[in-house]
């Protein structure tokens, strides 16, 4: 009855279903979402999730094979990462999207 | 002759600086920068022609997936710009080169200034601008910002670029599988003759694959068979390759312009073994998981305390500047001449109008701080530890900056949302904006408080007042974001700069153009409305028979009950009465509605008015006699939560295009408003 309340706000996002399902290989056991990552380098292996939050992050310089250093991660809420010298800040469920090969330890 | 530059970059790159430096006080804003997210404009003039440099917003790439991004973009591929600068900061080259390779991918003449250059030297950065020059194939000039060096220099080149024929465009090698792709597509539209705004074939065809929304609509759209097949073929190649790939597409390209990137810099830039940088150590603590939220709640404080504090003094001079203004003119008016113009001058025009202007330097001072805390890069770190609560209330950690905004003014506020690139989440931080509590209630609540409440309540009461605002604001966008609005949030990715002070000029010139626009809205806006209220009020009079023997108290109380607004403010009475409100308040109210600070003016001028006989009663006075404190807190409530100023709402409508928005806030918040005043007064009476 009151799908005009939600016709005022339109919607923007990108679910394309078949992004959710995007060619990915087989994760393996040294792969892990970056909002895993405590500490430390990592170089990215794939980006999951939609077509915005793809061209977003690797605008910033976050795609496969880039090297990402973790600065702060409390293990809730955004985290803050280090990639090609300057700092970002990421929400939690981006960084959960972001599969990540670990390279050193803190 | 007019050359047309434009001004791009990343966020943070020290654009605006430049752009001020440029411009000086010559430019023309678009009202609120800061969030610098309107295009801002600017002439200077060079030799025996003049430069009109347009400040684009700051993207970090030239998609169509923001409309910052679509802005930027419509402009660089527009007939007339003669050139673009290109600010680049020269410490964060890598990145800062992705856009720097998509506008050469484009074809705009290009000029890039390796800005920061000061900073870079001191970290022991060196590059070499020829070397980047042969790669990109665009000048590329050093400039520090903040002391002009380079400025010239970089501006000469653009006109000169501007002067010479098109560049031919960058070509980045994708790889022979995209590449394939892109000769295909490219083929199609070459021989459909589709140009996208006059860009080269290659780019458009590259858009095409990567899934660019605007161009493959553009090209679907053109006459040509041609055309819409090469749009096909375009999606059925994107299909083809992001399975040869592994991933997205445009996650492709972007790793191969940054391959590029890496190679050009490689021979171009050296660097030192770096330190950790104070910014780092800065972020230690600023954005500790302990330490960070409970200093930036001090800094909030801070920035009020100076804000509401230390303008007391200005405020109060300006208070009685205008008190000096009105006196003045009554006593240097010829007496009883045009009695009704006198009052429309003094108390009509001066007393509305002044009760606006005292407070600008309350507002100055907080867009003084606004701004500096956006230009030393605080505001980014702001946004970071927000996120999280923000999230939990359903807006998104974008929309703080806003909300913050609106504690000085919600016009700003409303198009500080730009930065919000889901129009879901930037619809609905717009929606509950006019919930905080913005400096033009101040002369509200500086009147009515101390009227109703003793002094050891007042400093509270105001605090409780800030505080409701906020507990609404957040109330009702969750409310409606988990009623109404399921799903979709925007991505949370936000790029905290390295620490900077920012240039005094640059922050005073931010300010003063806010102060303008509040200036402005005070002249136009709120002198209008007073004029109009004054006439509304007067008009029209009763007969003289009506007044026949009665004192001259009486009588104007009389003329102001028969008066068009005292009709209104008595039409609503059955509804006002179960909050306290008589049709004095009523009528007051609906100039709220226009502008919140007219309910001084308005309510001045009706008790004045109704009072003109007597000796200058402190309007406080007189409406605590009236009215029970709990009348005024229902008032109070009434003024925080209904309605939003017709600036306010004119600025919504612009911001969503859609009137329906406007109109839906607007009634949202004043049934709110209404029905929480009566809950306060319920409750208030039960107590």
């Amino acid at each position: 009855m009151f799908h005009w309340v939600s016709d005022l706000f339109p919607d923007d996002s990108r679910n394309d279903p078949s992004g959710r399902h995007a060619a990915v290989g087989c994760i393996d056991s040294t792969e892990i979402p970056l909002a895993d990552l405590r500490g430390g380098e990592a170089i990215v292996v794939v980006i999951r999730g939609g077509r915005g939050l793809g061209a977003r992050l690797s605008s910033m310089g976050i795609g496969p094979g880039a090297e990402i250093h973790v600065v702060s991660n409390s293990g809730r809420g955004p985290m803050i990462v280090a990639i090609l010298g300057s700092r970002l800040a990421l929400g939690r469920r981006e960084a959960g999207k972001i599969i990540v090969r670990r390279v050193t330890e803190r | 002759m007019e050359y047309r530059i434009a001004l791009a970059g990343n966020p943070n790159c020290g654009k605006t600086t430049i752009f001020n430096r440029l411009t000086g006080l010559r430019a023309e804003t678009g009202n609120y920068p800061g969030v610098t997210v309107e295009k801002a404009e600017g002439i200077r003039d060079f030799g025996h022609d003049t430069i009109r440099i347009t400040d684009l917003p700051g993207t970090y790439a030239l998609t169509s997936n923001s409309p910052d991004e679509k802005v930027a973009r419509d402009f660089l591929l527009s007939e007339g710009l003669g050139a673009a600068i290109n600010v680049i900061d020269s410490c964060n080259l890598e990145r800062h080169l992705f856009l720097t390779t998509q506008l050469c991918e484009m074809g705009v003449p290009l000029v890039v200034a390796l800005n920061m250059a000061d900073g870079a030297r001191e970290q022991g950065i060196a590059i070499n601008p020829i070397v980047l020059s042969q790669a990109l194939g665009a000048r590329c000039i050093p400039t520090v910002g903040t002391t002009g060096e380079g400025q010239e220099e970089a501006l000469s080149a653009a006109v000169a670029a501007a002067r010479s024929p098109r560049p031919s465009p960058l070509t980045i090698d994708y790889g022979p599988d995209v590449e394939r792709e892109i000769s295909r597509i490219g083929a199609l539209l070459h021989e459909a003759g589709a140009s996208f705004r006059g860009a080269p074939v290659r780019w458009t065809a590259l858009k095409l694959i990567e899934g660019d929304e605007e161009v493959a609509a553009f090209v679907r759209g053109l006459p040509s068979p041609i055309a819409a097949s090469a749009a096909e073929e375009a999606d059925r190649g994107r299909t083809a390759l992001e399975e040869a790939v592994s991933g997205r597409i445009e996650v492709f390209t972007a790793g191969m312009r940054y391959a590029f990137i890496a190679c050009a810099c490689n021979s171009a830039v050296s660097r030192e073994p770096q330190q950790r940088s104070t910014s780092d150590r800065l972020d230690a603590i600023l954005t500790n998981r302990y330490a960070g939220i409970p200093i930036f709640l001090a800094m909030m404080y801070i920035v009020f305390y100076l804000t509401f504090r230390i303008s007391d003094y200005p405020v109060g001079w300006l208070d009685q500047l205008f008190g000096w203004v009105a006196q003045t003119v009554t006593a240097m008016w010829p007496q009883g001449q045009a009695e009704v113009l006198r009052s429309l001058v003094v108390n009509g025009i001066i007393g509305g109008v002044g009760g606006v202007l005292i407070f600008l330097p309350a507002i100055v001072m907080l867009f003084l701080c606004i701004a500096l805390l956006e230009g030393s890069g605080y505001m980014a770190r702001a946004a970071y530890l927000m996120d999280r609560a923000m999230r939990a209330m359903g807006l998104s950690g974008k929309s703080f900056i806003p909300m913050l905004v609106g504690f000085g003014c919600t016009v700003p506020a409303v198009l500080a949302a730009r930065t919000i690139d889901n129009r879901r989440d930037r619809f609905l931080t717009i929606l509950v904006l006019p919930l905080i509590s913005c400096g033009a209630r101040l002369p509200v609540y500086a009147l009515l408080i101390p009227a109703f409440f003793p002094a050891r309540y007042q400093g509270p009461v105001l605090w409780g007042i800030y505080v409701s605002g906020i507990l609404l604001a957040v109330a009702l966008a969750f409310t409606i974001r988990k009623a109404f609005l399921k799903g979709g949030d925007q991505p949370f990715v936000i790029e905290l700069p390295p620490y900077r002070l920012p240039a005094l000029r640059s922050l005073l010139l931010i300010s003063w153009d806010r102060a303008k626009s509040y200036l402005a809205k005070a002249f136009t806006v709120i002198m209008a409305i007073s004029i109009l209220l004054w006439l509304l009020g007067n008009f029209p009079r009763p007969s003289p028979s009506q007044l026949q023997g009665l004192a001259p108290a009486e009588a104007n109380r009389v003329a102001m009950e028969q008066s068009a607004l005292g009709r209104i403010g008595k039409f609503f009475e059955p509804v006002s009465l179960p909050l306290g409100f008589d049709w004095k308040i009523n009528t007051a109210l609906i100039g709220a509605s226009a502008a919140k600070e007219v309910f001084v003016a308005q309510i001045g001028v009706l008790n004045s008015l109704a009072h003109s006989g007597e000796e200058e009663v402190a309007l406080r006075e007189s409406l605590r006699r009236q009215y029970p404190p709990l009348t005024g807190l229902a008032i109070l409530l009434f003024i925080l939560i209904a309605s939003p100023c017709a600036a306010t709402v004119a600025a919504v409508r612009r911001e969503t295009a859609s009137w329906k928005f406007a109109a839906f806030q607007w009634l949202l918040l004043t049934v709110l408003a209404y029905v929480v005043a009566l809950v306060a007064v319920s409750v208030g009476r039960i107590v």
